[in-house]
């Protein structure tokens, strides 16, 4: 862990409010001060993707507001009362308490109040997140842990242990903090409902606590990154005996979606037939767009072939497996920059991963806590780089416009902070990937 | 009158009597505050808003020569992207280069709450001056460095030394004050006293001009020209070197009163600078005059200045009478910042709209000023509320009154007023300043009521997750402590 982090592109834990707010029907409660939401809420939402929370909005997240004579008194009893006014002012499905770090330094023991609503119409569980314990993706395990520990679950009527034939928890989504999150996760239930599974997916349009009571009936769990969620999806099997798949990121492009695909289709014993069908139509289709604009492409100019990576890390190892595959660049320089919990795991999981890049190509991803250092490397890289070096493509955040503008590369925003405005569009599978291509192949000038 | 020697500002509820829980009328608000009888009353209910930290490094990180160190957990300052693409963004329009903010912060981690960590601070102010060369540092403080007793007062002294640069204490951590407006002051009192202002030898034709990004550029570099003088923005644009010379400018004045009033009143008390305190430009024409007279009085230029003031008035007042014409009886909501709210009602009058309630997201009954305090006036029957974005109340008041429009700004407002098929137009301050603001104004808001289509659209589709009797009760204010 770095001593210092410069162009932060990871929030604070209380930011796992927004992993509550994205499941329809969850409410958080922040237990903190009165801005520790608003600034989590500019780095994971107004400035990135533009978006907002879907019925519980920014202006009327309940808060505890905790000022310096709550550290003397304890913030307990102003808790309390923020709580039995939720009940009564909001519907909701389920209350999530969110403890930042003022509660926690001072020995706030939100555990011990919460008894209190035990027998509550609304369910309401604490999620313990002071900033100071980790990232915004601390938080967003934390918020789903709570979830899988502390909601009231009932016995299924079909039996206990039932489990639903192709029924699977989808999970290595961070609402929110991935500005795609929304419109990946619709591709997702597309794309698998192809090949005969019933995806449970917890977030957005459509879906809620249901979703939510469901998960101990799933099959299995899919977990689509590096690292996210993957600790979720062990306490899913330490609680229900939910087994897992996972697969090492949410694929981008045709190579990496099919082979995704064939090996899910393996592990789920899926119908082979079915889904090599929907491989090979879903193949034609992403070659029938690209192959049009390849005139445009080659048409008096010569796009970039060299690519930075600054993002999460499951976007550092998708998009490098997609740019070096199917697009055909090299890599550069490429960066983590999510701090991951297991560094060293994810390290070995990207260089196993990086080893089958076809034609050869070497690629490393470096995972570097602090964008600050990142910049500094990738200055020095490109200082001794062979004169006449073309301009290179960079695919990072809204932090990077400088170091686009210092190092002539075309910027590509992909993780958070992303301060571009995001609606249905991600970057999941193949139509995913001929969305990237649009973003990418839109930053190219038009010299032909 | 502010202390400017203590190491940390002293918060606004205690230096100004500031509140920020409030139901009743402009007058009664008033009559409180101008008899020092105005105590803060107390919400049944709370939602999360703003705090000081946040405005602390806004405000300060702007400068374009410095780096920010954010001593807490990276969360704390993550938010200050948005502040960035705003900056860059804005510098664009306004003709400034920006390069990006910086802020770097000491990510504290739990065994940094139980050992301390002012050696990770002295770490990180050395890799930021050694990355950045920067002109001067200033750290800022959070809850967690406040609650676990970091003295960083003492590590920027040892470090200024050591790094042979100006380095400054922000004591800004949120939960020292429960208005957000303390920061701005935070930051300028860690300007005062970490970029030494100079005794003047002779004045510049300068004003001082205290703005969030300088977007009134227009309008304040041709009136100032009229008088040959110029803007130096502060903070935005700012170089750390430009702070030497303050003293030697005319006067301070800026776009907002919250924001401009901590570093006008110590030009003012330590220099004799005066800090045009009694208007700011965007509220109407008689409110724009008296900014530019109150600048011309202090160089002797006032003739001059109204003859100017008048030629350009004359090209507006056709403008302006189509305007009130078509604006005539449009029932308004504003909930802005109290730098703003009770300015851009009497514009909004001015023009010819009704105003049913006036929001502002906190009071100050007294403001830091030279020769004892100046009183803040509100003197209107207007129905009025203090909350710093509370907005299951701002629903409430919404959903009885059905205002045409409501006038709000970045304090989420709107998101209550739209799911009402209500109208919405955001004032930053610099859409209402000068004559031009004026026109642009009521321009806005027509161009917003001319077509509702997407409002209502939105409306019917839109839920809130309030619960049905939140939706059906009477109640619209939530003060359950009346101010006494």
């Amino acid at each position: 862990m770095s001593d210092c982090v410069e162009q932060t592109r990871v929030g604070c834990s209380i930011g796992g409010a927004f992993t509550a707010l994205a499941i329809p029907g969850v409410l958080p409660i922040l237990h903190s001060g009165s801005g520790c939401l608003a600034t989590n809420e500019y780095f994971l939402s107004i400035s990135n993707g533009g978006q907002a929370s879907f019925t519980y909005r920014h202006g009327a997240i309940p808060s505890s507001n905790l000022i310096d004579e709550d550290v003397v008194f304890g913030g307990l009893e102003k808790l309390e009362n923020v709580i039995d006014k939720t009940l009564e002012y909001y519907d909701s499905d389920l209350l999530v308490v969110i403890n930042g770090c003022t509660p926690a330094l001072i020995g706030d023991d939100v555990a011990q109040l919460l008894k209190k609503y035990q027998r509550s119409p609304v369910p309401v569980i604490h999620a313990d997140a002071p900033g100071f314990k980790g990232s915004n993706i601390y938080g967003h395990h934390e918020v789903l842990k709570a979830i899988i520990q502390g909601y009231p679950f009932k016995k299924s009527s079909k039996g206990q242990g039932y489990k639903e034939k192709g029924l699977v928890n989808i999970l290595g989504f961070v609402p929110s903090y991935d500005p795609h999150w929304a419109g990946a996760l619709e591709e997702v239930q597309r794309v698998l409902e192809a090949v005969g599974l019933k995806p449970n997916i917890l977030y957005g349009l459509g879906r809620g606590i249901a979703n939510v009571k469901k998960l101990p009936e799933a099959e299995f769990s899919l977990v689509l990154d590096p690292w996210v969620d993957t600790e979720v999806a062990e306490l899913l099997t330490e609680r229900f005996q939910t087994p897992v798949f996972h697969y090492p990121n949410l694929p981008i492009g045709p190579t990496d979606t099919s082979r995704f695909l064939k090996e899910l289709a393996h592990y789920a014993g899926l119908n082979p037939k079915r889904v090599n069908d929907f491989i090979k139509k879903s193949e034609d289709e992403y070659y029938f767009y690209l192959s049009r604009a390849v005139q445009w492409l080659y048409f008096g100019k010569n796009s970039p072939k060299k690519f930075f990576v600054v993002s999460t890390s499951g976007y550092a190892l998708a998009l490098t497996k997609f740019l070096v595959n199917d697009l055909g660049l090299a890599p550069a320089a490429l960066y983590a920059t999510d701090i991951p919990a297991n560094p060293d795991k994810v390290a070995d999981l990207f260089a196993q991963e990086l080893r089958s890049l076809e034609g050869g190509v070497k690629a490393n991803i470096a995972i570097q806590d602090d964008p600050g250092v990142v910049e500094e490397e990738i200055k020095s890289y490109l200082a001794k780089e062979l004169k006449g070096s073309g301009v290179h493509f960079l695919f990072g955040s809204s932090w990077d416009l400088d170091l686009a503008e210092d190092t002539r590369s075309l910027l590509v925003p992909i993780s958070a902070p992303a301060a571009t405005v995001v609606l249905a569009s991600h970057f999941f599978g193949y139509r995913g990937a001929l969305n990237l291509l649009e973003r990418i192949f839109n930053q190219v000038p038009n010299l032909g | 009158m502010a202390n400017f020697e203590l190491d940390e500002v002293e918060v606004r509820e205690l230096r100004l009597g500031t509140i920020k829980a409030f139901y009743g009328t402009g007058e009664e608000l008033t009559a409180k505050g101008s008899c020092g009888g105005l105590g803060d009353g107390k919400r049944c209910f709370s939602t999360s808003s703003y705090c000081s930290h946040i405005t602390a490094m806004l405000d300060i990180s702007v400068i374009s020569d410095v780096v920010v160190i954010d001593h807490g957990p990276v969360g704390c300052s993550a938010g200050i992207i948005n502040w960035n693409v705003n900056y860059q963004g804005i510098a664009k329009l306004a003709g400034f280069k920006a390069r990006r903010i910086k802020v770097v912060s000491t990510n504290l981690l739990e065994a940094d709450t139980v050992y301390g960590a002012e050696e990770k601070l002295k770490r990180a102010i050395r890799t930021a001056k050694a990355r950045h060369n920067p002109g001067a540092i200033f750290v800022l403080s959070t809850c967690v460095s406040s609650v676990i007793g970091e003295d960083i007062a003492a590590v920027v002294k040892e470090l200024s030394v050591e790094l042979n640069l100006p380095i400054g204490f922000v004591g800004c951590a949120g939960l020292r004050s429960k208005v957000w407006a303390t920061g701005f002051d935070a930051s300028k009192h860690a300007i005062i006293n970490a970029l030494p202002i100079k005794k003047p030898q002779a004045k510049r034709n300068v004003v001082n001009y205290i703005d969030f990004f300088a977007q009134t550029t227009p309008t304040v570099v041709k009136y100032l020209a009229a008088l040959d003088l110029k803007p130096l923005y502060l903070c935005c644009y700012s170089k750390v070197a430009d702070y030497a010379t303050l003293a030697e400018s005319v006067a301070t004045t800026g776009v907002c009163k919250t924001l401009s009033s901590y570093l006008g009143a110590y030009l003012e008390e330590t220099f004799g600078v005066p800090y045009l305190k009694n208007n700011f430009g965007i509220g109407g024409t008689e409110s724009f005059k008296s900014w530019f007279l109150d600048i011309a009085k202090v160089i002797g230029q006032e003739d001059k200045a109204l003859a100017f003031y008048h030629q350009d008035l004359e090209d507006y007042e056709p403008t302006f009478r189509e305007l009130k014409r078509r604006l005539k009886g449009v029932r308004a909501v504003v909930t802005l910042g109290p730098g703003f709210a009770f300015d851009i009602v009497s514009l909004l009058e001015e023009l010819g709209l009704e105003v049913i309630h006036a929001n502002a997201h906190h009071f100050d009954p007294v403001i830091d000023g030279v020769k004892g305090d100046v009183t803040t006036r509100f003197d209107h029957p207007v129905s009025t509320s203090i909350s710093d974005m509370q907005h299951y109340e701002t629903f409430k008041v919404l959903q009885k009154l059905k205002p045409d429009i409501l006038v709000a700004r970045v304090h989420a407002g709107q998101n209550y007023a739209l799911p009402l098929g209500i109208p919405c137009v955001s004032l930053t301050g610099f859409e209402s300043f000068g004559l031009e603001g004026i026109a642009t104004t009521g321009n806005l808001i027509l161009e917003n009521l001319a077509n509702v289509n997407l409002v209502k659209k939105l409306a019917a589709k839109t839920t809130l997750g309030f619960s049905r009797s939140f939706l059906e009760s009477n109640v619209e204010s939530f003060v359950i402590k009346e101010a006494v």
